[in-house]
């Protein structure tokens, strides 16, 4: 990855962007999208989650079945091609295979092969002549994630989809997976929105004693495979002509910094961690495909990773990382399970939920912060673009 | 005696505490990690 930072490309040349357009026509690899974006690694669940009981999952409307088997995580397709059944109903009758509950179809766990047929004896005739479709497994960050390929490609390596800072870095972290009601475009536009934060989470317990800006002029920036919210300006106070004047600033809150800030949203502290202050981030809120949100604090970073369940539904992954090591890690620990948890990862984030689960668009009519919405979308476009046309940097490296 | 028996009980206080926001987290779809280190 590169780190020229340029400014986010506008709609590709050609591209009808009449101002009366409300659909999403103008973007329509990400209007086709409503399962997700295939030819990515997704997270799907814990990594202790998953043990010798197979469990089922749907990513990206794919219906998986995860299984352990000696310390290994494997994914198949959950459906026998036999009767349909789901074989996370199954079990294993034998080492490093899984057998359908119905007939006892059994099938490698390594390449999906049928192996044996536990019904049709020894000399099954159609043994090695069925497959059921395996998916890529990794495990990183405590998580078990699965590649969901286009066609039958080979994987990307998944470390060159996480954010670099998460892959070079000791760190510790605490997490949530949430499955949650909504299309996952919502909740990953949600994430990057400029304009909600400051006044959908201004109630917000974790926000607390800190005032929310009242509005910000904003630009996007893009660097590599990520686009970045850079603040110009941060307004605390606005009159509105005949309206009167609004402000998120409280007694009990603390003041705001009077420099404009790109680190947080609240203002940025007097100490930077220095593993964040090395990244050079150039605003505090990131997006990359396909749907990973980094929100930039001066002492921890929160990603949330928009996992596409169908075309209604969603998976939230959150995580706070702090990039702490010895006594600071069990600081963070509790900080994180006593209340980082339940305010931030649990009320704050919730308030998102609840809009994201009533978000029903196109149609639209955007305003002049959407450009966050706007440059995300180009993005999606941009690197499907890339893909379909077998340019190696997507999603594994360099600027498209 | 009473000083050892208050500290032995504000020890024990904690580590319910610590063990019941643990378990209750894990129940709730939350983990925390140490990565790469």
């Amino acid at each position: 990855m590169t780190h020229q930072t340029t400014p986010a490309t506008p709609a590709a040349p050609g591209r009808r962007r009449r101002a009366e357009r409300r659909d999403w026509s103008t973007w329509p690899a990400y209007d086709a999208a409503a399962s997700g974006f295939r030819g990515y690694w997704y997270p799907v669940t814990w990594s202790s989650h998953i043990t010798g009981k197979p469990q089922a999952f749907t990513v990206c409307g794919e219906k998986v079945a995860l299984i352990r088997d000696q310390g290994t995580a494997y994914a198949l397709h959950d459906r026998c091609p036999h009767r349909g059944v789901p074989l996370s109903l199954g079990n294993q009758q034998f080492p490093s295979t899984l057998s359908c509950p119905y007939h006892g179809w059994t099938y490698n766990l390594a390449d999906g092969a049928l192996c044996a047929v536990i019904t049709d004896g020894p000399r099954s005739p159609i043994r090695g002549k069925v497959s059921v479709q395996t998916y890529p497994v990794a495990e990183r960050l405590g998580m078990v994630w699965i590649y969901i390929p286009v066609a039958a490609e080979e994987p990307h390596p998944i470390d060159s989809q996480l954010p670099p800072e998460l892959v070079a870095h000791p760190l510790v972290m605490g997490g949530r997976i949430d499955p949650r009601r909504g299309n996952w475009r919502f909740a990953c536009e949600n994430g990057f929105d400029e304009g909600h934060a400051k006044y959908l989470h201004r109630t917000a317990l974790w926000r607390l004693f800190k005032p929310m800006p009242a509005w910000n002029i904003t630009r996007i920036v893009q660097q590599g495979r990520w686009i970045f919210r850079v603040q110009d300006e941060v307004h605390w106070d606005a009159d509105f002509p005949g309206v009167g004047h609004w402000s998120n600033k409280r007694w009990w809150k603390l003041r705001p910094p009077k420099q404009t800030f790109n680190i947080g949203n609240t203002g940025a502290a007097k100490k930077i961690n220095p593993t964040i202050e090395a990244q050079r981030f150039p605003g505090f809120a990131s997006l990359s495909m396909p749907g990973v949100l980094r929100i930039v604090y001066p002492k921890f970073i929160h990603y949330e990773f928009y996992v596409p369940v169908d075309e209604h539904n969603h998976r939230y992954v959150g995580v706070m990382v702090n990039f702490a090591r010895g006594l600071s890690t069990a600081r963070f620990y509790a900080k994180y399970l006593l209340a980082i948890r339940w305010l931030f990862h649990g009320q704050f984030s919730g308030q998102d939920a609840w809009m994201v689960d009533v978000t029903d668009a196109p149609p639209e009519r955007l305003y002049r912060p959407d450009v966050s919405l706007t440059a995300w979308r180009n993005l999606a476009e941009q690197e499907t673009a890339a893909k379909q046309a077998g340019v190696a940097g997507a999603p594994a490296g360099d600027p498209l | 005696v009473r000083r050892v028996l208050f500290v032995l009980a504000a020890v024990a206080g904690l580590a319910a505490t610590w063990a019941a926001a643990r378990r209750l987290a894990r129940l709730s779809g939350t983990q925390v990690h140490r990565i790469n280190q």
